[in-house]
């Protein structure tokens, strides 16, 4: 079965987190990485991550001309951290918070040179300002956007374009 | 007899009574140090099985929520004392005549000495 790019995309950031579950040298011990089937297939958990796909907008300006054309796209993936420590743990829960960010990041930042093109995927990846979850009293976290852009044939999401 | 003793043997009559609304559970304590003894066990609750929510804390995430009604009570059920809202965990069907699954208690909305309110998501 094929996969158009932003899945493929997807499945790169998902295979890195989980490279971090994985890590018994990581400073946060991931309990599992999560994207969510139509109703949530999940229950809340202590350093959980939840992978969810916000807008995916044009970029017309990095469009290329041609027959067919390369047209750019920028898509935001939403990755939430919960963090659902003890009631009797006395750290402070920014500080779970900020541990468990910089673990993320470091994860999705890895290879370093050319982690941004997501195994030649897509042209250019960043960061947008961390989301601070609007916790009811159930559990706490960050979200972190990702913004991946990339570059398609107009007529084949399928297919990358340079 | 005091009225809180009052209150918790009205509460356990209500959950311990055959043929009426309760459901079978297992408590599922998370553990955090050496020193916590808290263990598995069965219990009874009463589950109201609400509509499907979106979370407010993952904005695009619609999922079903429960809410438990349980003794407050260290054998019939769970004592106030000792639930800790960091991944304790009830398993029950959640849709009636479902296999169990787990669901982590997410907050405690009211208590007395009778009886719990939960939310399990």
């Amino acid at each position: 079965m094929a996969f158009p790019v932003v899945e493929q995309i997807a499945d790169v950031i998902v295979t890195r987190l989980v490279a971090l579950q994985n890590d018994i040298n990581a400073e946060v011990a991931v309990s599992e990485v999560v994207r969510p089937t139509r109703f949530a297939n999940y229950t809340p958990k202590d350093n959980q991550i939840v992978i969810t796909q916000g807008d995916n907008e044009r970029v017309p300006e990095l469009d290329h001309p041609g027959n067919p054309p390369a047209t750019a796209r920028r898509q935001r993936f939403n990755i939430r951290l919960h963090v659902m420590p003890s009631e009797k743990d006395t750290t402070a829960v920014d500080e779970h918070v900020n541990l468990f960010a910089a673990e993320v990041m470091q994860a999705i930042t890895t290879p370093q040179a050319t982690w941004h093109n997501f195994g030649a995927l897509a042209i250019d990846a960043e960061f947008d300002s961390h989301e601070p979850i609007d916790s009811d009293g159930s559990f706490d976290g960050v979200n972190i956007p990702l913004l991946v852009t990339y570059r398609t044939s107009e007529n084949d999401p399928y297919t990358v374009r340079s | 007899m005091s009225l809180n003793d009052l209150v918790k043997d009205d509460a356990s009559a209500v959950f311990m009574a055959a043929g009426g609304w309760r459901e079978s559970a297992t408590y599922k304590p998370k553990l955090y140090s050496v020193g916590d003894t808290r263990a598995n066990r069965s219990i009874n609750i009463i589950i109201d099985r609400q509509e499907i929510t979106v979370l407010s804390e993952d904005q695009q995430v619609p999922a079903p929520v429960w809410q438990i009604e349980v003794v407050n009570d260290s054998t019939l059920g769970i004592s106030s004392d000792e639930i800790d809202l960091g991944g304790d965990v009830l398993s029950f069907p959640p849709r009636v005549g479902e296999a169990a699954q787990d669901f982590t208690v997410t907050r405690l909305l009211a208590h007395d000495h009778g009886m719990l309110s939960l939310e399990c998501r």
